[in-house]
C-alpha cells in the first residue's frame, strides 16, 4: 500500500463530499451572500421597482433606528434571562434525576416532551394558560387572591410570561446535555471524595461542577444562540405587544420584510443579528470540550 | 415482433392520436370546453368567503371540464407569496384573492388583469346575462382608475351587535334611566355607546337582569391584537370621529396627529375599561366567541363574522337574544353618519396566468346566482357567509332560511345614511397600520398617552411617506 490516497481514492472522496458541499453552497452560502448584497440595496417589492444599490445607507439607518435598538434589547434580555433560567433548572433537574429510582426512564422521557413540541404549539398552549377567561394559570392566581391578571396585556408581565413559556420548552434541552455530562463523570472520583469526608455540597462545588463546566457553558451558548432568534412564540402569544414591548429582532425583521416590504433594510437587520450570533458562536468554539 | 404486428401497432397508435386530436362534440355548441386545464388559486384559511368561493369555483370548473387546485395560506402569507411570485415572473397562479387594501396596489403593479380589461379584449366569451354585474355587491370598491379589478366574494361591512334581553329588561332599563338620564336603547351616538358599555360592565356576583353574575360581564369587546385586528376595529372609530384613514388622500400627507384622530384614540383607549382582560391580544374570532358565550353586551364587528359565530345557533348561546344595527355616529361630525368599513374581498385574474380564458369563465360562472345559492344552502346552513349577490339577499326563500338576511339587506346594505368607506389604497398601507397600530396598542396598555402615541405615529409615518416619495 502507498502512504497517501490514490488518485482514484481522492476522486471518490470528493464525489462523496459533493452532496454536502452542494447543499452548503446552495442553501447556506449563496443565500448568505445574496442577503449581504441585498443589505446594500434599497428594494421595496410593493413598489415594483428592482433593487437599487445604496451602499451602507441601510446600516446607517439602523444606527439611528430606535425601533431596531429596542428590538435587539428585547432579544438580548430574552436571551440572557431565558438562558440563565434554563441552565439553572436544567442542571438541577439533571442532578435530581441522575440517581437510580423507579420509573427513571419514564420520568426522563416525560421531561423531554416540551422540547419536541413545535414552538407554535408551545405559544398556543401558553396563550391559553394565560387567558383571562379560560386560562388555568390565571384562575389559579385569582383563587390565591391576587385577582385576574392580564399576563400578556401588561408591559410588566408580557415578556416574563413569554420567557416562562420558553423556559418550559427548552429546559429539557439543557437537562439532556447536563444529564449526559453527569453520566460521563467517573464515579470513582466522587466516591473517593466522599470517602475522604467531602459533604454533598463540596462534592458538587469542587468536583461535579468543574467537570460539568464545559457542558454547562456549551449548553448555555447553544441556547443563547437560539434564544436570540426567538420568533414563533412571541408571534403567537403577543404579536410583539403590548405596544412593542415584546417585539424581538426576528419579529421586526419579519415585519420589515413582509409588512413594510423593505427587503433591503430587513437584510441589513439580518446581517447585524447574524454578526451577534456569530460572536456567540465564537465563544462557543472557545469552550473546552473535555468533561 | 413481425412486420405485420409492427404495422398493426402503428395503425392503432395513429387511430388513437387521431381521436385525441379530433374536435369535441359538435352538439355542445358554443359551450366552452376546458378539458385538461387545471386552474390554481391561493385562498386565505379561516375566511368563510374563501370557503364559499372554493366550493363555487370547483363546481364551476367541473361544469366547464377544468380542474381547480386550491392552496391555503394565512392571509398575510398569501399576500406576500403572490407579490413574490409576481416579482419572480412566476406564472403559477390563475386566480388570485385580493383584499380591499391590496386591490389598487396590485392593479397598478400589474399583478392582476382587471376583469373589465379582459372583458373588453375578449367580449365574445363574456356572458353579460350570466355576469349580471349590477347585481354584485359594491363593485365600485374594486374599481380603480375606471378598471374593475375582481369579483366580490361577500357582502356587508361592519355592524353593531347587541343583546336584546339586556336592553329590553325592565330592571336594567330603569337603572340606566336613573343613572344616565335617558332611555336604554341601541346606541345612536358614541357617547351613548360609552355609557352603555360602562353600565353593563359588572363584576362576578353583581346583579344582571336581577340575577347575580357567575362571572365578570363586559360592556363591549374588541379584537386588539396588533396590528391588523386592532386596526380593523379601530378604523371605524377613526373615520366616525372625522379623521382621515392614515393620510389625506388629496395631499398624501399623514394626519394621525389631527385633533379628530387623537380624540378617536382617546375614546378607544377609554373603552378598554369595559372590556375583558386579554383584549389586547385577542383576534376577532376570540372576541366574537366571548360574545357568543354570553359575556358581552355589545360588539362592533364585521357582520359576516358574526353570522358565523354569534348568530349561529350551533355555536352561540345568545343567538336568539342578539340583534344588530348600524354603528353609532359621533356628534358634531358631518358627513360621517354611522361610518363603517364596507368590508369585502375579491377574486381576480392573475396577470401572468396562462389560462385566463378558463379562469375568467370559472369566475363568471362561480359568481352566478344559481351557484352561490347552492353553496350557501349546502355549505352554510347556519350562516357564516353573506353572498355578494343582491338578488339572493332579496330571495324570499333565503330570507326565510336565514332570519337575519332581510334585515341585513334593508338595514345595512340598502340604507342610504350609512357612510361606508374603504381602506387606504397605497402600497404602504400595511406598513402604516403596523406603525399606528403599535402606538395605539401602547396607549391601550397604558404605556403612553394617546397624544404622545399619535405624535410618535405621525413622526414615523412622515418618515415612511418621505421614503415612499409622497411628501418631501
Amino acid at each position: 500500500m502507498t502512504g497517501g490516497r490514490s488518485i482514484r481514492g481522492e476522486g471518490a472522496f470528493w464525489l462523496l463530499l459533493l452532496p454536502m458541499v452542494a447543499y452548503l453552497v446552495i442553501w447556506r452560502i449563496l443565500p448568505l451572500l445574496y442577503t449581504a448584497w441585498l443589505s446594500l440595496a434599497d428594494w421595496n417589492i410593493g413598489r415594483g421597482a428592482p433593487p437599487r444599490f445604496i451602499g451602507i445607507e441601510n446600516y446607517l439607518r439602523l444606527l439611528g433606528d430606535p425601533r431596531f435598538h429596542a428590538a435587539v434589547k428585547v432579544s438580548a434580555i430574552f436571551m440572557l434571562v431565558a438562558t440563565a433560567a434554563e441552565v439553572v433548572l436544567g442542571v438541577a433537574l439533571a442532578l435530581l434525576v441522575n440517581r437510580p429510582f423507579r420509573g427513571q426512564t419514564i420520568v426522563q422521557g416525560i421531561l423531554l416532551v416540551p422540547m419536541i413540541t413545535s414552538p407554535v404549539a408551545v405559544g398556543t398552549i401558553w396563550y391559553i394558560l394565560y387567558n383571562g377567561k379560560i386560562g388555568p394559570l390565571t384562575y389559579l392566581v385569582d383563587r390565591l387572591g391576587f385577582g385576574v391578571q392580564d399576563w400578556l396585556g401588561s408591559t410588566l408581565t408580557a415578556l416574563p410570561a413569554i420567557i416562562l413559556a420558553d423556559v418550559w420548552e427548552w429546559t429539557p434541552f439543557v437537562f439532556l446535555l447536563a444529564l449526559s455530562g453527569l453520566q460521563g463523570i467517573p464515579e470513582t472520583v466522587v466516591e473517593a471524595a466522599r470517602i475522604d469526608g467531602a459533604s454533598a455540597w463540596k462534592v458538587w462545588w469542587y468536583i461535579t461542577l468543574p467537570l460539568l463546566r464545559g457542558v454547562i457553558v456549551a449548553a448555555a451558548i447553544l441556547r443563547a444562540m437560539d434564544a436570540l432568534k426567538i420568533f414563533d412564540t412571541i408571534f403567537i402569544m403577543t404579536g410583539g405587544g403590548p405596544g412593542r414591548s415584546t417585539e424581538s429582532a426576528s419579529l421586526l425583521v419579519y415585519r420589515t420584510a413582509f409588512t413594510h416590504f423593505e427587503f433591503g433594510y430587513a437584510a441589513a437587520m439580518i446581517m447585524v443579528v447574524l454578526a451577534l450570533t456569530t460572536l456567540l458562536y465564537w465563544f462557543y468554539t472557545r469552550v473546552p470540550q473535555e468533561v | 415482433m413481425t412486420r405485420k404486428q409492427f404495422g398493426t401497432l402503428i395503425a392503432v397508435l395513429l387511430v388513437m392520436l387521431a381521436l385525441a386530436l379530433a374536435p369535441g362534440d359538435a352538439s355542445a355548441g358554443a359551450a366552452p370546453d376546458f378539458r385538461g386545464v387545471t386552474l390554481r388559486v391561493g385562498l386565505p384559511s379561516g375566511y368563510d368567503e374563501a370557503v364559499a368561493f372554493r366550493e363555487a369555483a370547483i363546481e364551476a370548473a367541473t361544469r366547464l371540464g377544468a380542474k381547480m387546485e386550491v392552496l391555503s395560506f394565512t392571509v398575510d402569507q398569501l399576500h406576500d407569496k403572490l407579490l413574490l411570485d409576481f416579482q419572480a415572473k412566476n406564472p403559477a397562479w390563475d386566480i388570485v384573492f385580493v383584499t380591499t387594501t391590496s386591490a389598487a396596489e396590485w392593479m397598478r403593479l400589474g399583478l392582476v388583469t382587471p376583469i373589465s380589461t379582459f372583458m373588453k379584449e375578449n367580449s365574445a366569451i363574456v356572458d353579460e346575462t350570466v355576469l349580471a354585474k349590477d347585481d354584485l355587491y359594491r363593485t365600485e370598491d374594486f374599481t380603480f382608475d375606471g378598471n374593475w379589478v375582481g369579483f366580490p366574494t361577500y357582502s356587508t361591512g361592519v355592524a353593531l351587535f347587541w343583546r336584546t334581553d339586556l336592553f329590553n329588561d325592565p330592571t336594567e332599563k330603569a337603572a340606566f334611566q336613573k343613572k344616565y338620564g335617558y332611555a336604554l336603547k341601541p346606541p345612536e351616538t358614541y357617547a351613548e355607546f360609552r355609557d352603555m358599555a360602562e353600565f353593563f360592565t359588572r363584576k362576578k356576583g353583581e346583579p344582571l337582569m336581577g340575577k347575580p353574575l357567575e362571572a365578570d360581564f363586559y360592556g363591549t369587546v374588541h379584537s386588539n391584537k396588533p396590528p391588523s385586528f386592532l386596526w380593523y376595529d379601530f378604523v371605524n372609530y377613526l373615520v366616525a370621529f372625522g379623521a382621515n384613514d392614515i393620510y389625506d388622500p388629496a395631499t398624501k400627507r399623514p394626519t394621525m396627529n389631527s385633533r379628530a384622530a387623537i380624540e378617536a384614540v382617546k375614546y378607544y383607549v377609554e373603552l378598554g375599561k369595559f372590556q375583558p382582560p386579554g383584549q389586547l391580544n385577542m383576534s376577532s374570532g376570540e372576541a366574537a366567541s366571548l360574545f357568543a358565550a354570553g359575556h358581552v353586551a355589545m360588539q362592533v364587528e364585521y357582520f359576516q363574522r358574526m353570522t358565523a359565530i354569534v348568530l349561529n345557533p350551533t355555536k352561540s348561546k345568545v343567538h336568539d337574544r342578539t340583534d344588530f344595527t348600524v354603528l353609532p355616529s359621533q356628534k358634531g361630525v358631518a358627513g360621517r353618519t354611522h361610518a363603517a368599513h364596507a368590508g369585502g374581498n375579491a377574486v381576480a385574474l392573475y396577470s401572468l396566468s396562462k389560462n385566463k380564458t378558463a379562469a375568467y369563465k370559472v369566475l363568471e360562472l362561480s359568481a352566478t346566482r344559481e351557484l352561490q345559492k347552492k353553496v350557501l344552502l349546502e355549505k352554510f346552513p347556519n350562516g357564516g357567509w353573506v353572498p355578494p349577490r343582491m338578488s339572493l339577499m332579496r330571495d324570499p326563500e333565503m330570507q326565510s332560511r336565514y332570519p337575519w338576511m332581510k334585515r341585513a339587506l334593508n338595514d345595512l346594505l340598502l340604507r342610504k345614511d350609512i357612510y361606508y368607506f374603504q381602506l387606504g389604497q397605497i402600497p404602504e398601507y400595511f406598513a402604516s397600520i403596523d406603525i399606528v397600530g403599535a402606538q395605539i396598542h401602547k396607549a391601550l396598555a397604558g404605556q403612553t398617552s394617546p397624544e404622545a402615541a399619535m405624535a410618535q405615529a405621525q413622526t414615523d409615518l412622515e418618515a415612511l411617506f418621505k421614503r415612499a416619495g409622497y411628501i418631501k
